[in-house]
């Protein structure tokens, strides 16, 4: 009883040993790879907040309104972007490094996964901040323009384009990560498919009378307008 | 040298006539020109620049020239070809009279090389030109050493209010000198400054493209110019309001304004206060048809843009001002609603911060100005209803005060203190807003 107590005891301990012999020393300089990688990210942000000035970097930022649209203060500076992703940039290379030490086929794969998925993921993020853009400019664009004309519900209008942008964008970026692309597919095309539906009913049976008296009001006689445009000179 | 027709001519022709005064007369979208302009034109060469050679430039002009012609074969009239398809080629969205940059710059191009010392330039389409209005164009630029003769118009209270309300105000304070009609519909022009702006590489730029007489009065008040305004009379065109109407109108002439201020912004920043323009002409009172107004109409396109465009205002306005202007609306309807002028202020230059600091907003931060400005002029026209011309000129005077009085706070907000989220202003010059407001 006891010796077979003992080689039970014994077999766990030689194979915590060959564990720890084996796994032991690549855990620590995966550590000291992931410490290494850390200093680096460290020190490349550090060093771009000094040196990288990013002028012209800057003026896109300001021009194309990403700059408001990420932080809301307007105050983003290019500088800060590139030490940003400079830091995550290497610390995500030291740990796919500090993984490799292992050499086992799970890490392999995991590495060889990270690195062929990592391009298609920032192009996907890159489809969906476009698609935030131009869901905020459009929406955005709408609520004036009915504000404008006197549309009944403006920030309706431009709720429904926001999503309907947003919606367009995840269902791009969905196909293109290949991440269950028929259910954002079908999904899009039945909400769109519907909406439409929906609206040309509620159109065709509510609304038709306020649409036509909308119409009517803006359109008008055509002397009536230009009589209207001539008397009342903004200019 | 006369010529029993006119003569047909591209602006790089080389045997054009020279002559020591233009007539210039810029010629309709669709290339007509009415023939009362033209007479006006023929008469005044013969009746007040008799001694010196004439030259009538018609830029833009399209199929056959009034019958009119056929009274004055003594005048001297070329006419310039339309643009072409090219250069009226404009991005989206614009809607605009890209025709009219182009039309004038040939009239300009071919001014200058006929060695003409001044030009004075109207539109075909307006109907109440005179042969004086030529005379008063360019009788400063040839006696009196001008460079840039602005019109004075006589217009009913209520006519012109973005000039009265935007442009005149702005103007005024950055460049300090009082002209009426910085928009220039007509203008008078001497060969130095027309030198000077044929220099310019780029007249498809915006506000040349869409404003040209508000640039090249930006250019002879920013580059130091002696300008002065001639008082015309009153001025009936034809269609007034370009296709997208208000909204779209008030974006042009607000997007040019403020993308005008970065061109000079040293020399705006350098001047203070506004002293009178010198002004030639007799000012006159006649009756004038009264303008419709729609009031209400007005108050509900302010009030819905309160309750819906808050969202826009919110990029451009702090929030002291979005906040007035909501105190503001809650007074609309009342015999308390009042649209002060310093919260009117505030919001164009907030606007014009957010403008520089927005590029890629524009297309909808500008026409978001709208329903506010319709806010100012119902108060306005409420405020006027029972006024004479001359109180109604203190209330624009008062405004153009107001601007003045603020102009470091635009200093201020365009040099990128005090954003949107910021709620009051900083900075040791920057006026307070009044207690009513906040």
């Amino acid at each position: 009883m006891i010796e077979t107590l003992q080689m039970i005891l014994e077999g766990v301990a030689a194979r915590l040993r060959y564990q720890a012999t084996t796994y032991l020393p690549s855990l620590l300089a995966a550590l000291i790879i992931l410490v290494g990688a850390w200093v680096m990210a460290l020190l490349a942000r550090w060093m771009l907040t000094r040196i990288f000035k990013g002028m012209a970097a800057d003026r896109f930022l300001r021009r194309s309104g990403l700059a408001f649209m990420l932080d809301r203060s307007g105050r983003l500076r290019a500088t800060r972007l590139a030490a940003q992703s400079a830091y995550w940039l290497i610390l995500i290379a030291g740990f796919l490094t500090g993984l490799s030490v292992f050499d086992t086929d799970l890490t392999s794969q995991i590495t060889q996964s990270f690195v062929f998925l990592l391009p298609r993921l920032v192009l996907g993020g890159l489809i969906l901040l476009a698609g935030v853009w131009l869901s905020q400019y459009l929406g955005r664009s709408v609520l004036v323009w009915a504000v404008n004309e006197g549309l009944p519900s403006p920030r309706r209008l431009a709720t429904a384009v926001r999503i309907l942008v947003m919606f367009v964008a995840v269902v791009v970026t969905a196909d293109y990560l290949n991440f269950a692309r028929h259910i954002f597919l079908a999904a899009f095309i039945i909400l769109v498919g519907g909406a439409v539906l929906a609206a040309s009913l509620a159109f065709g049976l509510g609304g038709r009378d306020a649409m036509r008296r909308w119409v009517e009001q803006r359109c008008g006689a055509p002397e009536e307008r230009a009589e209207e445009r001539s008397l009342w000179n903004h200019l | 040298m006369a010529f029993e027709t006119p003569i047909e001519a591209s602006p790089a022709a080389v045997d054009l006539p020279p002559a020591d005064v233009v007539a210039g007369i810029v010629a309709a979208a669709g290339g007509e020109v009415h023939p009362g302009v033209l007479r006006a034109a023929c008469l005044s060469l013969e009746k007040y620049f008799p001694q010196v050679p004439g030259l009538i430039l018609v830029s833009g002009a399209a199929g056959e020239m009034p019958d009119v012609l056929l009274e004055f074969p003594e005048c001297r009239i070329v006419l310039l070809p339309p643009a072409s398809r090219a250069s009226a080629v404009f991005p989206f969205p614009f809607h605009g009279t890209p025709w009219k940059a182009e039309a004038l710059r040939n009239l300009l191009r071919v001014a200058s090389r006929t060695g003409a010392r001044g030009c004075a330039v109207v539109h075909g389409d307006v109907r109440t030109v005179t042969p004086e209005w030529f005379e008063l164009l360019l009788r400063p630029v040839l006696l009196g050493g001008y460079d840039w003769v602005a019109p004075r118009y006589h217009r009913h209270k209520y006519d012109g209010a973005i000039t009265h309300s935007l442009a005149y105000p702005l103007m005024r304070a950055l460049y300090g000198l009082q002209l009426r009609e910085p928009l220039a519909w007509e203008f008078g022009i001497s060969d130095r400054l027309m030198q000077r702006l044929l220099a310019e590489d780029d007249w498809n730029r915006p506000p040349i493209r869409i404003t040209p007489g508000l640039w090249m009065t930006s250019v002879a008040l920013g580059e130091g110019y002696r300008v002065c305004q001639s008082f015309l009379g009153a001025r009936h065109w034809g269609p007034s309001a370009p296709e997208g109407g208000l909204p779209a109108m008030l974006s042009q002439i607000a997007d040019s304004l403020f993308d005008l201020l970065d061109d000079y912004a040293p020399v705006w920043r350098a001047r203070n206060g506004s002293r009178p323009a010198d002004c030639f002409g007799h000012r006159f009172d006649l009756a004038l048809d009264p303008t419709p107004r729609g009031v209400d109409s007005m108050l509900a396109a302010f009030l819905a843009g309160c309750k819906d465009a808050e969202e826009v205002w919110s990029e451009a306005l702090r929030l002291d001002t979005l906040q007035a202007v909501r105190q503001t609306a809650a007074r609309a309807g009342s015999r308390a609603f009042l649209f002060e002028n310093e919260l009117w202020t505030r919001i164009v230059y907030e606007f014009a911060a957010a403008h520089r600091r927005q590029p890629a907003h524009r297309a909808w931060l500008l026409p978001a100005l709208t329903p506010l400005y319709l806010g100012w002029l119902a108060s306005f026209i409420l405020e006027t209803e029972y006024s004479v011309s001359a109180e109604v000129e203190e209330k624009i005077e008062s405004l153009c005060q107001c601007f003045e009085h603020y102009k470091p706070y635009l200093i201020q907000v365009c040099t990128g203190n005090g954003g949107p989220g910021s709620s009051r202003p900083a900075g040791e010059h920057a006026p307070s807003p009044s207690p009513a407001e906040v």
